[in-house]
């Protein structure tokens, strides 16, 4: 109990809220943005829980070009076109998906906290920001750079061909937009 | 200093929020919005879960990384079709995409 | 030679071919020079393996590494259990032929730049040229069946492709079967096609017949060098009754691809397409094929055979290849002798030609059974394609350029064209005196070789006691001389009605219209020159070409000296090859270049003369016999297959399950709305359906 827990406990509220308002909210422009502060939210929660590499690829890749992404689609359509009518909220609407949400929820976060138990989670000694990665953990981070580049090296070269794939993908789609544009 | 539980927890509840999107809304944005917290939800899980006293297992965050990668191709791709979607059926609304039903 | 020069003499061809479209994009000039550079830069690789089989070592001029000797293998395994592999073998002849590919299609390449320009298809037309060009020496430097067998489809496609090249023409056909000249020349493309496929299988099921027998031995392979270290393949062959089947059917895809006799039928169609491609497909490399896979497989014969006591094997196919050969020959020849058409002439000439070539390579074969040699022959075939191989090209950009200047086939319509197209007239000139075998022109010398190989053969046939096949090569020789002498009398026929006759209506007429008739431009008159200079010096090439091709054989000692044309042309066969060229000389003198007798008059008067003209001109009437009854028998039968077996079984069978399928879909229709939060929503529940089973299953 102390500053640690309310702040980690702060984050995992905020991700949940940032979460629901990205689904709930009726402008699109808002609930894209509200994605982002989720994604950045995450990206902090990866970063204290002892993962550097997966934060800043989540901040760069998720808050940042997807972001990036989704602002573009939305400004190439017809403003006012892309909202809901009616009031900001919808919920009343949405009962049997909630429903069923709320089931989800509950039975999901049963199983996960009690399957798990036998496992010793590691994160917790102290909350020191500025030298947040502990020593005996930083040989360990290496290890990541290492699974990567040498354990994994071939699903990561398929997984960069496939972006390259995806990436030109998305440039003859968007080129084709164009084209008909004009 | 919180425990394992949280976080697990707190995937869940994302991972909830992602579907209840899915089941939900109507429109194709949100619908995306919604599989990228699906991805972020399992996401943290992997990491939650390999963050051990034993030591930090590199091949799960490899794994992250690697899916992280191509969830943004597979949004990207989701984006540029729902572009197109647009322009054909002048809505993002999937309920009035029924052009494709017989 | 260079790094990867037998990977890359093929590759950069294929590659430049898969470029064309993406060069296309940027303009004209780029993708027309951009296509020549890809087939120059293929040859330059192919060429610098020249030196290697010379010095019988393989060294990489850049790192100065010794790779190998000759014969050199660089391959890749892929299956190694099953033998399947990738690779390709640097020896004599696979050199030999991917320098005459891969040189004369950088040639024709230039000629086209000029003959082709304009043309609004060139993308097509640049793209199959550079894949044929890199399947052609695909098919001649691989070092195994299967992937030569790739190479020999490819070249097939790209035939197919180029034959019909202009199918959109809307000019009348040429025959009065097809509405326009597009459609006929798509059929044309369509007749090769199919012709040749029936030799092709053949190729394949004898392919696939050794290969299967290797891997009952328990040593799978397509390997050229394997199979001819390895000989239980041809015992249990043997075992089988199957040696002689399978060696026949393995003749059948060069009796296709080289329009051997029973399939020599598409040859002469083929010349719907593009001149420039009649020269390099139809008449330089692809139909040389079936010669390559002769005298590919017939090396390895004779060591398998001998080490297997089953000589007789040998002997068989030596005389299939060699009978068929001669009467190929001459058969085309008395056809070229009545035809038409220039590129017609060209053609028939071409079949005639390849006949001589098997001819050559069979009498090889034949004296490797009687006196353990093959040598004479091989070297007689080979030198005898290379040769053709220049003056055939040399004779079809010629008459492209005549063509291209006059926009006519028919050759009594030209006529007088000495004046105005000096340059093509003395290089076509060259070319036929080539093709005659005029001394000392380059196929004199390559004719007279295979005259001398069908002397030996008989010579040596009656002194080791056989005198069958000493009759044999009798008989063949004179079939030879007598083809020399009608190729003679097509040869002065043909300059004779282009460039020496008056003028012809069609010509005055264009003139009258103020369409003069040009020479054609520097870029298609210079391969033309070039061409024509090899002809003329091809003699002189022979104690090198006979080095160069006897290299790594053991039991023949060879060196560069011009002993070799001494040889031949104190052969004894010498006085029958002058009387033989005094045979056709004369005659054709008299009909076509004085026109002391008109050859139309004297049709009428001999009744006998104008039977055999109107035999010769319908082609034997074979080609009505395969039209009849193999085109129209299939015909008729698919007719009572449609009738009796799709209609009445397949067809109601079809009927029966679409109403079922029907049925069924009606009724579950209605569970598809199109909904998409629909199917979350189902996907939803089964997860929660999971997830209950995971807590309480």
């Amino acid at each position: 109990m102390g500053l640690e827990f309310v702040v980690e406990v702060a984050l995992i509220v905020f991700l949940i809220m940032f979460a629901l308002l990205a689904v709930e909210l009726k402008k699109l422009a808002y609930a894209v943005a509200s994605l982002g502060l989720m994604s950045t939210v995450l990206s902090i929660i990866f970063y204290i829980l002892y993962a550097p590499y997966v934060a800043v690829i989540n901040l760069l890749v998720y808050a940042g070009a997807v972001i990036v992404l989704f602002l573009a689609v939305l400004s190439l359509m017809k403003p006012g076109e892309e909202e809901g009518k009616g009031k900001m909220y919808d919920i009343i609407a949405e009962i049997p998906g909630g429903v069923l949400f709320i089931i989800i929820a509950v039975i999901l976060v049963q199983i996960l906290t009690t399957s798990y138990i036998g496992i010793q989670f590691a994160y917790g000694k102290t909350l020191n920001l500025p030298s947040l990665i502990p020593p005996q953990m930083q040989s360990m981070l290496q290890n990541v750079a290492e699974s990567t580049w040498r354990v994994r090296v071939i699903d990561v070269l398929i997984q960069a061909m496939a972006l390259f794939v995806a990436g030109l993908g998305v440039a003859v789609l968007f080129r084709r937009e164009r084209r008909e544009k004009e | 200093m919180i425990g394992l539980n949280w976080y697990l927890a707190a995937s869940a509840i994302l991972y909830s929020i992602g579907l209840y999107c899915l089941a939900t809304k109507r429109n194709l944005i949100k619908m995306i919005i919604g599989v990228e917290i699906l991805l972020n939800a399992a996401h943290l899980n992997f990491i939650a879960l390999s963050t051990t006293t034993a030591g930090l297992d590199p091949l799960a965050r490899t794994y992250v990384i690697v899916s992280i990668g191509v969830g943004a191709g597979v949004i990207a791709l989701a984006l540029s079709l729902t572009l197109l979607v647009y322009r054909h059926y002048r809505t993002l609304d999937v309920r009035k995409m029924r052009r494709l039903k017989w | 030679m260079l790094p990867l020069a037998p990977w890359l003499c093929w590759g950069i061809p294929v590659i430049g071919a898969i470029l064309t479209p993406l060069l296309a994009k940027i303009n004209h000039k780029v993708r027309d020079y951009g296509a020549v550079l890809f087939s120059i830069v293929g040859f330059i690789f192919g060429l610098s393996m020249v030196p290697d089989i010379f010095a019988g070592q393989v060294v990489n001029w850049f790192t100065g590494k010794v790779l190998g000797s000759i014969p050199y293998e660089s391959k890749v395994v892929w299956i190694s259990k099953l033998g399947i592999e990738m690779g390709v073998l640097v020896d004599p002849l696979s050199v030999f032929m991917a320098n005459i590919a891969g040189g004369l299609g950088a040639l024709i390449m230039v000629y086209a730049l000029g003959y082709m320009h304009g043309d609004p298809d060139l993308t097509r037309y640049w793209f199959f040229k550079n894949f044929f060009i890199g399947g052609m020496v695909l098919l001649v430097i691989s070092n195994n069946f299967l992937q030569m067998f790739i190479g020999w489809e490819i070249v097939g496609l790209c035939s197919y492709a180029l034959i019909g090249f202009w199918h959109k023409k809307k000019e009348p056909s040429p025959v009065p079967d097809y509405k326009t000249e597009g459609e006929y020349n798509a059929m044309c493309g369509m007749k090769a096609f199919i012709t040749t496929r029936v030799g092709d299988v053949a190729l394949l099921i004898a392919i696939l017949t050794i290969y299967a027998s290797t891997l009952r031995t328990g040593n799978p392979t397509f390997n050229f060098l394997e199979l001819r270290e390895q000989v239980e393949w041809v015992r249990l062959l043997v075992a089988n009754g199957l040696l002689i089947p399978t060696i026949i059917l393995l003749f059948g895809g060069p009796v296709g691809k080289s329009a051997q006799f029973p399939l020599h039928v598409w040859l002469p169609e083929a010349m719907a397409g593009p001149t420039t491609v009649s020269a390099l497909i139809h008449a330089a490399t692809m139909v040389k094929a079936g010669v390559y896979l002769v005298a590919r497989v017939l090396p390895i014969f004779v060591e398998v055979f001998e080490a297997t006591n089953l000589t007789n094997a040998l002997c068989t196919f030596s005389l299939v290849v060699a009978c068929i050969g001669a009467f190929t020959a001459f058969l085309a020849a008395t056809m070229g002798m009545v035809a038409r058409e220039v590129k017609k002439v060209l053609a028939y000439s071409t079949i005639s030609q390849i006949g001589y070539m098997m001819l050559a390579l069979g009498i090889g074969g034949l004296t490797g059974y009687v006196a353990g040699e093959i040598a004479e022959g091989y070297y007689a075939g080979t030198f005898h394609l290379m040769s053709h191989a220049v003056f055939k090209a040399l004779l079809f950009l010629s008459a492209g350029a005549i063509l291209h200047a006059t926009e006519t086939k028919d050759m009594f319509e030209m006529g007088g064209l000495k004046q105005y197209m000096p340059i093509t007239y003395k290089c076509m000139f060259i070319g036929a005196l080539s093709l005659a075998g005029i001394p000392p022109f380059s196929g004199f010398w390559s004719k007279e070789s295979i005259f001398d190989a069908a002397w030996v053969l008989a010579e040596e046939a009656y002194q080791h006691g056989y005198a069958i096949i000493g009759a044999t090569g009798y008989i063949l020789l004179f079939i030879a001389v007598i083809t020399a002498a009608m190729t003679l009398f097509y040869s002065i026929r043909l300059i004779a009605i282009i460039f020496i006759w008056p003028e012809s209506e069609y010509i005055k007429e264009r003139k009258r219209r103020g369409e003069h008739i040009h020479e054609a431009p520097p870029v298609m008159w210079v391969p033309l020159a070039v061409l024509a200079a090899v002809s003329v010096i091809g003699g002189l090439l022979a104690p090198a070409f006979q080095v160069f091709m006897l290299k790594g054989w053991e039991r023949v000692d060879v060196h560069a000296s011009f002993e070799i044309l001494v040889k031949t042309v104190t052969s004894p066969t010498i006085f029958m090859t002058l009387g033989a060229l005094a045979l056709g000389g004369i005659p054709a003198y008299y009909f076509y270049w004085s026109r002391k007798i008109d050859p139309e008059e004297f049709l009428e008067k001999h009744g006998f003369f104008r039977a055999v003209h109107s035999f010769f001109y319908n082609r034997w009437y074979i080609n009505d016999f395969y039209m009849k009854v193999i085109v129209g028998g299939f015909i008729k039968l698919s007719n009572a297959v449609y009738k009796f077996f799709d209609q009445a079984i397949i067809d109601r069978f079809n009927y029966a399950l679409a109403w079922v399928v029907r049925s069924f879909s009606q009724a579950f229709r209605k569970t598809h709305t199109g909904d998409l939060n629909y199917n979350m929503i189902a996907a939803m529940l089964g997860i929660i359906a999971i997830l209950l089973l995971l807590l309480f299953g």
